[in-house]
């Protein structure tokens, strides 16, 4: 986190110049001068880093010329529609990754096997905002069935999570087909079959859920990945109210203050998600437990 | 279906086999729960969302009563206060509402003249430095206050005060206060005489003076115009008609504004029938629209040079700079049609001050080579910079680059995020690139702003200093006679075109987007006045 904060630090006052962004275009020098001096923009860089880390220790982000209130806020109040998007768009790509692994495994090289490794790599190849147009074409403008664009119910997120969801489910598919396939090749599996039971229940009963720590660690990836940047370009494409579309927002106005919260908030967040992610590969494969001891 | 059946058959018999089974318990139940989070998830992305504001999906809003009607505009709106006026195209949610929720004491029509609104007139010079308006009888706000002179005196006072921080610095532009002369007249004081004021009152919002006491007035907001904000929510707002509004009942009951940032998606909203009107739609998108109207000349694309610093500061590199470029074919090609070059002046052909026997560059490239050499250019590095923000932003900078490469130049492109960022080069130091791009909006109708802005020594954002055109300036600003003061305004205009003082390049239309039941005149100054608007069945 230490790092994160010299980062921004560093981006929002030394490579820009934040008071540039406070005043409108035509200001006189007077009102530049003044504006620098409120926000402590014109004292030495130590000391403009110590009130920045003072601030951040509170959770202070100062408050945004643009929309008019707490930068803290204003990210904090749009995570839940981001946590929302990438809970339903991990939960699909799960859903559609599994049991692409399953054909995969169990009937290599038939046509079904062919479709879903297509699939699966035009999931990972395709740009998600080309993918983002092509949906609201088909199912909103041509098919009338779902909303171009917007947030708040069920409705409005079923064409963001497909469009978030596709490349995860892509490379998930990748992952778990290769450790699956690894698995298959352990000796309990070869005594399995040789006792008798189905290829099918082989690989959906034991060999997948002992490629499970592979598997968790991409999808930990995948969470980490579609909060930091997925939904930067989904949420705008399709207006979905979250932090993606406020960074562009504020990126594109300069707003270094909602930057620095969103940076900052996002980071914790990913923090957290791998701190999940940890514990439960831990509980998945007890090795990684002694190891990390 | 079948592998979702075996996976929940799993799922269900995994909790049966979970005593007592050592390591492969912990596997089983790893999955279960990481099931389970999938499945929570879209759980509560049912749940949650079901309390949000309903954002109402395909033909809510066309398909049902006549007077409503929905909008897809390209920003969500900012702060709310109406004296926070930046007028960057970034702020299109937020004028949507300043421009229907209040009022100005003068307004537009869709032909850009000016039309009293608050005022029942245009204001009377009393003397050099004083205007007075007089105000409409019996309007109210809609709490109640009433719209009076006291109203208009505190609103400019608010504006022209330092500590405001107001952004309509650019518009207020030596405006020193208000007077009130009587319950229903106003007097305006200006530093100079400044002919420009009547254009100036129509950007001066009249706020009620006891309700805007309060520090968050602006999330609920007070006018006297003909609809109020009924709600706001992250993804619309919408707009309620005023019964009492002074000039009758406006014929669109509600106005649905939603905020859609990308212009395809904005595009697919108008075809999908969801909205009525988009804003801010792109040429190349024009052709799949059921109508795209346009106002001419809105925007005027241009490069500011660097006169003072580096390459440019030679007139003939200037000029070279000019004849390099395919102006017609940036038009036609770039702007799909949609835009005429500019003739050697940032100014609309609407305004005050507009030269129509000025001549455009032009497209020269072995001229432009010729005084490249003679300048002692040939070589020289060029530093261009652009904004994504900007419409063409940065398909403009790589076009000029390509077309000044040709001419013996080496330009460098630095694309800036957005305009905020991009701003921070204009400064009057050799750190300034040599071309700077960006659409100028000659938002006031006179020539004056360009000059003021850009052409003089003084200017806030230009870089080019010539002592002709300072002299003019001020008898510009010095002058009482109206034709005298056009006379003056070509003069300037000629002087900055023969010295090539930027690279002038078009007059981009704005483009909307209708529907075919909405009746719609585009406005000149690019400002949504539902008012104006109506729906035929």
């Amino acid at each position: 986190m230490l790092g994160v904060s010299v980062v921004v630090f560093v981006v929002t006052r030394l490579l820009i110049d934040p008071t540039a962004r406070l005043v409108p275009i035509g200001s006189s020098q007077e009102q530049y001068d003044a504006a620098q001096a409120a926000h402590g923009f014109d004292r030495s860089i130590p000391a403009q880093f110590v009130d920045f880390m003072g601030d951040l220790v509170r959770l202070d982000f100062g408050r945004s010329v643009w929309l008019g209130g707490d930068a803290r806020t204003i990210v904090v109040e749009r995570m839940p529609a981001t946590l929302v998007l990438v809970g339903a768009s991990i939960g699909l790509a799960v859903l559609i990754a599994v049991p692409t692994v399953v054909i995969a495994v169990l009937k290599p090289g038939s046509w079904l096997d062919r479709i879903a490794t297509t699939g699966a790599l035009f999931g990972i190849a395709v740009p998600s905002f080309w993918l983002g147009a092509l949906l609201i074409l088909l199912f909103s403008v041509n098919l009338g069935w779902l909303p171009t664009s917007g947030g708040g119910d069920l409705q409005h997120l079923v064409l963001p999570a497909i469009a978030l969801a596709l490349p995860s489910a892509g490379r998930l598919a990748q992952v778990g087909r290769a450790a699956v396939l690894e698995q298959m090749q352990e000796r309990y599996i070869t005594a399995v079959l040789a006792k008798g039971m189905s290829r099918r229940r082989a690989v959906v009963f034991h060999a997948l859920r002992n490629a499970a720590a592979p598997i968790l660690s991409i999808l930990t990836w995948e969470v980490s990945r579609a909060i930091s940047s997925g939904t930067v370009v989904v949420e705008t494409v399709f207006g979905w109210p979250g932090v993606g579309q406020l960074a562009v927002s504020a990126l594109q106005r300069g707003d270094v203050f909602v930057i620095q919260a969103v940076v900052f908030l996002v980071a914790v967040t990913v923090v957290v998600v791998n701190a999940l992610g940890d514990a439960g590969l831990q509980r998945v494969d007890p090795r990684t437990r002694a190891a990390a001891r | 279906m079948f592998w979702y059946s075996t996976t929940i058959t799993w799922l269900v018999g995994e909790r049966r086999r979970t005593r007592g089974e050592g390591v492969a318990n912990h596997h089983g139940r790893v999955r279960t729960a990481a099931r389970g989070l999938g499945a929570a998830a879209l759980l509560l992305g049912l749940v949650a969302c079901g309390g949000d504001d309903g954002g109402t999906g395909g033909g809510g809003s066309s398909a049902g009563s006549v007077n409503a009607m929905a909008v897809a505009v390209d920003s969500t709106p900012g702060d709310l206060d109406p004296h926070q006026i930046n007028q960057s195209p970034q702020t299109v949610g937020s004028r949507v509402v300043w421009y229907n929720v209040y009022e100005t004491l003068l307004s537009r029509d869709a032909s850009g003249e000016i039309v009293p609104q608050l005022a029942t007139e245009l204001p009377e010079l009393v003397d050099d430095t004083t205007w007075r308006f007089t105000l409409r009888e019996g309007v109210e706000f809609t709490n109640g206050e009433p719209l009076d002179a006291a109203a208009v005196k505190y609103s400019v006072d608010r504006i022209v005060d330092p500590a405001s921080d107001s952004y309509l610095v650019e518009v207020v532009g030596g405006i020193t206060g208000a007077t009130v002369v009587d319950p229903l007249t106003v007097d305006i004081t200006t530093e100079a005489y400044d002919p420009v004021l009547p254009s100036r009152a129509t950007r001066l919002f009249v706020l009620p003076p006891e309700y805007s006491q309060q520090p968050d007035f602006a999330r609920e907001p007070v006018g006297t115009g003909p609809y109020t904000l009924a709600s706001q929510g992250p993804t619309e707002l919408v707009l309620a008609a005023n019964p009492d509004y002074w000039g009758g009942e406006p014929a669109i009951g509600e106005v649905t504004v939603r905020f859609v940032e990308d212009p395809t998606t904005r595009a697919s909203a108008l075809r999908a029938g969801e909205v009525d009107l988009i804003t801010a739609v792109t040429p190349d998108i024009a052709g799949d629209l059921p109508n795209a109207p346009a106002t001419e000349g809105g925007e005027n694309p241009f490069i500011s040079l660097d006169a003072l610093n580096g390459v440019a500061t030679d007139h003939r590199v200037r000029e070279a700079l000019n004849l390099a470029i395919d102006k017609e074919a940036l038009a036609d090609e770039l702007f799909g049609g949609f835009a005429t070059v500019s003739n050697c002046q940032i100014v609309s052909p609407g305004s005050v001050g507009y030269d129509p026997d000025l001549e455009p560059y032009p497209y020269d490239p072995d001229r432009a080579e010729e005084l490249i050499e003679e300048a002692g250019a040939t070589g020289e590095t060029v530093r261009l910079a652009s904004a994504q923000s900007w419409p063409k932003g940065r398909e403009m900078a790589e076009t000029v680059a390509s077309y000044w490469d040709a001419v013996g130049l080496k330009t460098e492109i630095e694309m800036h995020p957005g305009a905020g960022e991009q701003a921070e080069g204009l400064v009057k130091t050799p750190e300034r690139p040599t071309g700077w791009y960006a659409p100028t909006s000659d938002d006031l109708f006179d020539a004056s702003k360009s000059i003021d802005q850009w052409l003089t020594t003084e200017s806030p954002v230009g870089a080019y200093s010539n002592p002709e055109i300072d002299a003019l300036a001020a008898e510009i600003k010095a002058s009482t006679d109206a034709d005298a003061r056009i006379e003056l305004l070509h003069e300037a205009l000629e002087a900055a075109c023969d010295d090539a003082a930027f690279v002038w390049l078009l007059n981009a239309q704005t483009i909307w987007g209708t529907s075919d039941r909405l009746e719609f005149d585009p406005p000149a100054d690019s400002e949504l006045r539902f008012f104006a608007m109506d729906l035929s069945d």
